[in-house]
């Protein structure tokens, strides 16, 4: 029997955004929409689903869905018979096989194995880690999955004295490396992220323009393109409507107060870690702070966090990957290859 | 003056006639002659028009290669799409620390590669670790079902 060629797959399923990087060099990020036609018009005008900006775009013809918050599966509390996250679960795997799609895109070959790595949050528990793998059953053949700031630190090769700062929108993960696989006590998850930020920007909108009338879709596009916690930037104005007529407003201190607010917290997790470590290697981890995820595109959020540090731990060196929105997924692609196919193997038997 | 101007319109008159009448004869002559010509040629078309027919039908399927060239062109135009393509990847691979291979390798060479992974040692406890707590999740997952 002709041996199957092995497609090794790293993904990050986010909560605004999932990414996906394969060995064949396809690159894709899309976010994490679904979205399902509301009656026949829109069946007919879209199909039967709709993925990522499409799915933002129609957002009016469609029911949308957003299956991960806070960086897990969404769960209700209420759902007593497991419906939702039935129906949770067949939404996030609708995105993950899409996202998958595009790694055939150049592929010629059907016949792949398609073995993939996908990063959970720091502190995701065991029943979130399964929900994982139940969303990849069916989609891909074989599949781990990993802590996300640990991907991020494998796929920078900082593994020792260091610490993984990983923003995204649901949560931000800290954790810190020092040679081993981070435990429990080594990571910190908190949920003030790039949602919360959204939150903060959108109340004190609310607050100074009164009469204005705008959706949190429409300032979460404005503060991905111009976040910032810096005193030195331009200013900005976000065009909103004020009874119909679209009117110039300036939230320069608006977006800075609200990108802002996630910093303290950040600082407070990176002093926690530094605090609790062997302080001969204290000092090591200060060092070498290394910021990640769609949040860490905040323009002048490493200066900030440096000068918090310098405040409340006496120094501080922070650095942002340059590809921060695909090194979580970068990581977990290095690690799918270099895994031995002993353990693939072993896990295949276990299926 | 009169029968000045009576001439003049007489000789005209008989210079037109002799003029129709010569061209009458020559259209006549011509045609005649064309016909005869048609006749005697016939057989002779048909022989010679052989090799001209096969040179008209090889310039035809010669034109039908210009016609195709556009489609080429837009094959030609994808083509250098997805070397672009390929070449942005290469470049997002070499970026991220994935190393290309230098040159090709040989089948066999490649049969070794597949089966059997440099791995780094120091990394070893990491997979075993990521490994082992894959196994479990997927024991108690069983466990649940």
């Amino acid at each position: 029997m002709k041996e199957k060629k092995i497609l090794n797959i790293g993904i990050d399923l986010g909560t605004s955004r999932s990414v996906i990087v394969c060995d064949n060099g396809i690159r894709q990020a899309i976010p994490s929409f679904i979205g399902y036609p509301k009656d026949a018009v829109s069946l007919k005008l879209l199909g039967e689903m709709v993925y990522g900006e499409d799915a933002i775009r129609h957002r009016l013809s469609v029911k949308l869905y957003r299956p991960f918050d806070k960086g897990v599966l969404l769960q209700d509390i209420s759902d007593k018979k497991g419906e939702a996250h039935l129906k949770s679960t067949a939404i996030a795997r609708a995105l993950l096989r899409k996202l998958v799609a595009y790694a055939f895109e150049e592929e010629e070959d059907d016949k792949l194995l398609l073995r993939g790595v996908i990063g959970a949050p720091a502190l995701a528990t065991q029943n979130n880690k399964k929900d994982f793998l139940e969303i990849a059953d069916g989609v891909l053949d074989d599949v781990m999955i990993a802590s996300e700031p640990f991907c991020v630190a494998y796929g920078m090769n900082a593994l020792n004295s260091a610490l993984i700062v990983d923003i995204g929108a649901g949560t931000t993960d800290l954790c810190r490396m020092h040679g081993t696989i981070p435990g429990p006590d080594d990571q910190i998850t908190t949920f003030k992220a790039g949602d919360y930020v959204d939150q903060v920007f959108l109340e004190l909108i609310e607050n100074k323009y009164k009469e204005a009338n705008f959706t949190v879709n429409m300032i979460k596009r404005f503060k991905e393109e111009n976040a910032s916690v810096s005193e030195h930037g331009e200013q900005l104005f976000i065009e909103l409507p004020i009874k119909g007529k679209p009117t110039s407003c300036d939230v320069t201190n608006e977006l800075r107060e609200a990108c802002h607010a996630i910093v303290p917290d950040i600082v407070e997790g990176i002093r926690k870690l530094v605090a609790t470590f062997d302080p001969e290697f204290q000092d090591g981890l200060k060092q070498n702070v290394i910021l990640a995820g769609g949040g860490s595109r905040m323009i002048g959020l490493h200066k900030e966090i440096e000068n918090y540090m310098k405040k409340t731990l006496g120094y501080g060196k922070v650095t942002r990957v340059e590809d921060s929105l695909y090194a979580g997924a970068n990581g977990a692609l290095m690690l799918c290859k270099d895994m031995p196919d002993e353990y693939w193997d072993e896990l295949k038997k276990r299926k | 003056m009169k029968m000045i101007t009576k001439t003049s319109d007489y000789s005209i008159a008989a210079f037109e006639y002799a003029g129709m009448v010569s061209f009458s004869y020559m259209k006549r002559s011509g045609l005649a002659l064309k016909f005869g010509i048609i006749k005697m040629g016939q057989p002779v078309k048909r022989v010679a028009s052989v090799p001209l027919d096969y040179c008209s039908q090889q310039i035809n399927k010669l034109g039908k290669v210009f016609k195709r060239k556009n489609e080429i062109e837009e094959r030609l135009i994808a083509i250098d799409d997805k070397l672009e393509r390929i070449i942005r990847r290469l470049a997002d691979i070499e970026k991220s620390g994935v190393v290309v291979a230098e040159k090709q390798k040989s089948a066999k060479e490649k049969k070794q590669i597949i089966e059997k992974k440099q791995i780094n040692a120091g990394n070893m406890m990491f997979f075993k670790a990521i490994a082992d707590e894959n196994i479990q999740l997927r024991h108690q997952q069983e466990g649940n079902q």
